[in-house]
């Protein structure tokens, strides 16, 4: 071909390629004019086309995520690309490291978990931690995560270039399981454990990174795909990860053997790195690993062989229930050789690895074996009971929170009951009441098992809420953690902290009877709202007992409402606002305090618009409201939540603004509410909340639009709704906020015609 | 404006050792299975090279035009060699060499291959061909090429989308 020839090919093309493809082979035929090796080679061309648009298309780093500058990239896996960045708006001179989320990914589960998950994450608060500071979204819909930026080499790396002693180094790995047993006091697992995510600052101390990261990526996923598409590093993955089970604290117990294990041979147990899957799964399921010693130099080896042996291979058992329970039990025996004492592992028996053998190769046998354990184990367990009380109750307790755990990982990640998971939650609560019936006199202890009952109904009530089953078992669970705290109240009259629990659980327990009995609703509210006015009476109250005050207040404020006194419901709605004034004013730092105050000075104004004709106060509410949310929104412009609050004030105060008769404010404040939603909306479409609440504006506005007597204008803003509508799919289309929006716009286009 | 690219090209020695010194730095660096993206080191190299805050968007472009071509050639180099050293059975798991891997794997293509497409194109239409260079090796935005190549923002898309459809065709 000829440049000349190729100029002609080429504008052809390029103008072809601007129409829609069913137009264009008649566009070439006519441009070639009978030309037809021309014709033919245009067409071959177009035939090229990438169906995705992605063909050589460069994928660059961004220049800013939410308010920070990008530096640099400072590492990249399946997962993300993770950046060194500094504030773009030069207030602090703080360097984060920022974890984007690759393109593709289901970006909207990970955000939502990530919403729910953000304080849990955030409380994480532990110098072997780096903290996991704020997260959002980019204009382009990638989620990222804003954490400590922590200037260090990898925990294998650093001891290869330090060649610490084998003392040290098993310090230092003692040191990573206090960070690890920490996190799992908190309820975090950490789930991708490798010596990258261990980073060692040139100090020498050690920081863990990650944690809880790989949970919001992985999510759901985890139990759908296989073991080798999953995002962890198989490397590092242990026996149960690969076989896509959930997973226990005992799971990053056997990735922290692994990494002692490499800190003291000098290589990992197995390089499963080119292995095709079904190898991989071979190898970390079945493959017995050498000793450390037995691979270690031999100046090391002497000094490994025996305790730390026996402590590497428990950590590294292939059954999470012969490994250390716990970090912290691991931490306790590597410090028991340090210290020269005897540890608590012993090696595994004869007998032991004769059943393991006998159980990999003949199924009949591995389910004796299974059967033996537990009817074992029981016999052991009423043994020790006799024996050894105290070590027994303690060993119960360790347990009862490992399955608190498996359950509340396991219900997080898959919405949805399976028969494996309420079998935990059942087991959890069963050693929930083990443990109440031994806790006797022990206050501290009823206190923290009150809130472990809490948290099981919190799950039980806010997953399971269409179940009817499980709002029945999330109630027995509070009412389980309100008698254990007036036992409390009962020994310790004078305890404030314990009268605003009582409070708090009495709150929840309101809560599973909201939709099926407002009147006992209505009366635990009051009770709740009656012992924290009690209480205020003779202490000032805290800032958490004043905010579930405010929240009892609510929630009185709405039943009254659904009740049709919204006289009283202005009532309580007024105290709600009191209190999460004082709050704010007490801690105007305090976030939960102002999301608070902000929806329910929204909610009063919907209530002066809709049942007192009162728009001026409405306006007042909402003007204060929104202040405080634009705030929000210029302090974190990523934040979706954020803008979708500041959305829903601009909806109210439209509302108002057209009750009092300024139709021109009205449609302009429903514009900017609009926008909001739609740009949420683009980057999300699959949110059915927010079509549906934009479904509900062009509602509004068409009958703004009637208000300006112009129908026309109504009726295009109708078909809009009507189009959003048709975009919605059929899984959703019985979500009845939905069926009630259509209705309502399928109404005021019944006024019309 | 002229200087200005004299002194950018001047720049370019110290643009292939940074491109270099990068390669090797994120390797030290250890992090997880990382994989190196060429247009990410030179963005990148130009991050480290130039205060960004000092310059405007128009001199970035210019910038990472030169980068990009640095990059393509030392690119070049790595592919020409990879064959000899699996065959001399060194192991030289080092710099580029993963650079090289993700852009071919992200593209799927053969970094050779598109070379010599690509230089098949410039006897056909030098300014295409300089085009895929910025994309391609350099991660250029559409506006900063335009910049680049001295013409208007239409152009440079409608000479993308052609010259990918010719790419696509030659490489399939």
């Amino acid at each position: 071909m000829t440049p000349e020839r190729w100029q002609q090919v080429a504008r052809i093309a390029g103008d072809a390629l601007e129409l829609a493809p069913a137009e264009r082979a008649a566009f070439v035929a006519a441009a070639c004019a009978g030309d037809a090796p021309l014709e033919a080679d245009v067409m071959s061309l177009l035939a090229a086309e990438d169906p995705t648009g992605r063909f050589l298309e460069p994928d660059r780093p961004p220049d800013r995520v939410g308010p920070y500058r990008i530096v640099r990239e400072i590492g990249r896996g399946g997962m993300g690309t993770v950046y060194l960045a500094e504030r773009a708006d030069g207030q602090f001179e703080q360097r984060v490291a920022i974890k984007l989320v690759t393109r593709g990914m289901d970006s909207e589960a990970v955000l939502r978990r990530f919403f729910a998950e953000r304080r849990i994450l955030a409380r994480l608060e532990h110098p072997g931690i780096a903290r996991l500071f704020d997260g959002g979204v980019t204009p382009d819909g990638r989620p990222y995560f804003v954490m400590e930026y922590v200037d260090g080499t990898s925990i294998t790396r650093w001891c290869r270039r330090q060649a610490p002693a084998v003392a040290e180094r098993v310090e230092l790995c003692a040191r990573v399981c206090d960070a690890v047993d920490y996190a799992h006091g908190h309820l975090v697992l950490h789930r991708d454990l490798k010596p990258e995510n261990v980073l060692v600052d040139a100090a020498g101390a050690s920081k863990l990174l990650d944690f809880g990261i790989a949970r919001l990526l992985d999510g759901e996923s985890a139990s759908a795909t296989q073991a080798g598409e999953r995002a962890m590093t198989p490397q590092y993955c242990s026996p149960e990860q690969m076989r896509a089970e959930p997973l226990t604290t005992a799971s990053d117990v056997y990735a922290l053997g692994l990494i002692l294990y490499e800190l003291l041979a000098g290589a990992p147990p197995y390089d499963i790195g080119g292995a095709p899957p079904a190898e991989q799964m071979r190898i970390v399921c079945e493959l017995e690993p050498k000793r450390p010693s037995a691979v270690a130099p031999a100046a090391a080896a002497k000094r490994i062989r025996g305790d730390l042996d026996t402590v590497v291979m428990k950590a590294l058992d292939k059954d999470p229930a012969r490994r250390y329970r716990r970090a912290a039990e691991l931490a306790a025996d590597l410090r028991r050789v340090l210290a020269r004492e005897p540890i608590a592992a012993r090696p595994a028996s004869l007998g032991y690895r004769t059943r393991r053998y006998l159980s990999r190769h003949w199924k009949p046998v591995a389910i004796a074996a299974v059967l033996l354990a537990i009817v074992t184990a029981a016999v052991g367990d009423a043994l020790i009971q006799g024996r050894r009380a105290q070590r027994h109750f303690d060993e119960v307790r360790q347990l009862a929170n490992a399955f608190l755990f498996d359950f509340h990982d396991a219900i997080a990640t898959l919405p949805g009951a399976t028969p494996a998971r309420e079998l935990v939650l059942q087991r959890a609560r069963e050693y929930l009441d083990k443990l109440s019936a031994e806790a006797g006199a022990d206050v501290d202890l009823k206190r923290e098992l009150a809130e472990s009952y809490i948290r099981v109904g919190d799950a039980q009530g806010l997953y399971y809420e269409s179940n009817l089953g499980k709002t029945a078992d999330a109630r027995a669970s509070y009412e389980k953690a309100l008698k254990l705290l007036e036992d409390v109240a009962r020994d310790r009259p004078g305890d404030a902290r314990v009268q605003a629990d009582l409070a708090n659980a009495t709150l929840s327990l309101a809560t599973t009877y909201q939709a099926t009995d407002g009147r006992r609703a209505g009366s635990l509210i009051q009770d709740a709202i009656d012992r924290l006015t009690r209480l205020q009476a003779r202490e000032p109250l805290t800032a958490a007992a004043q905010l579930t005050l405010g929240r009892a207040y609510v929630g009185r404020a709405e039943g009254l409402l659904r009740a049709g006194r919204p006289g009283d419901s202005l009532a309580a709605r007024n105290r709600s606002v009191d209190a999460f004034r004082a709050v704010v004013a007490a801690n105007p730092g305090n976030a939960e305090a102002q999301r608070w105050l902000s929806i329910t000075l929204k909610r009063r104004a919907a209530l002066y618009i809709g049942e007192m004709h009162d728009p001026a106060r409405a306006r007042d509410d909402l003007r204060e409201a929104m202040a405080a949310d634009e705030r929000r929104v210029a302090r974190e412009p990523a934040n979706a939540v954020a803008r979708l609050d500041l959305a829903l004030g601009e909806g109210y105060l439209s509302a108002a603004l057209r009750r009092s008769g300024d139709l021109a404010g009205a449609a302009d404040m429903l514009g900017r509410a609009m926008e909001i939603r739609r740009d949420v909306l683009r980057v999300d479409p699959q949110n059915v909340r927010v079509r549906t609440l934009l479904m509900s504006d062009y509602g509004r506005l068409a009958e703004i639009a009637l208000d300006r007597r112009d129908p026309a204008a109504a009726r295009a803003a109708l078909a809009q709704a009507e189009a959003l509508a048709a975009q919605i799919p059929p899984a959703a289309a019985a979500n009845p906020e939905l069926v009630e929006a259509l209705a309502g716009i399928r109404r005021i286009a019944s006024t019309i015609h | 404006m002229a200087s200005d690219r004299a002194a950018l090209d001047d720049m370019l020695p110290s643009i292939y050792a940074e491109l270099k010194r990068l390669a090797r730095a994120y390797l030290g660096r250890e992090r997880a299975d990382h994989t190196l993206q060429p247009t990410a080191l030179v963005h990148e190299t130009y991050l480290k090279l130039v205060d960004q805050r000092q310059v405007d968007w128009r001199n970035r472009a210019h910038f990472l035009g030169v980068a990009a071509g640095a990059m393509r050639r030392v690119l070049l180099h790595y592919a020409e060699h990879r064959n000899a050293q699996k065959r001399d059975g060194l192991r030289q798991r080092v710099t580029l060499e993963d650079a090289l891997a993700t852009l071919e794997r992200s593209a799927a293509v053969d970094f050779l291959d598109l070379h010599a497409a690509l230089e098949r194109l410039e006897r056909l239409d030098e300014r295409q061909a300089r085009l895929v260079e910025l994309r391609v090796f350099g991660g250029l935005t559409i506006e900063e090429a335009a910049e680049v190549l001295d013409v208007s923002i239409a152009t440079v898309k409608r000479d993308w989308n052609v010259a990918r459809l010719w790419l696509r065709r030659e490489l399939a």
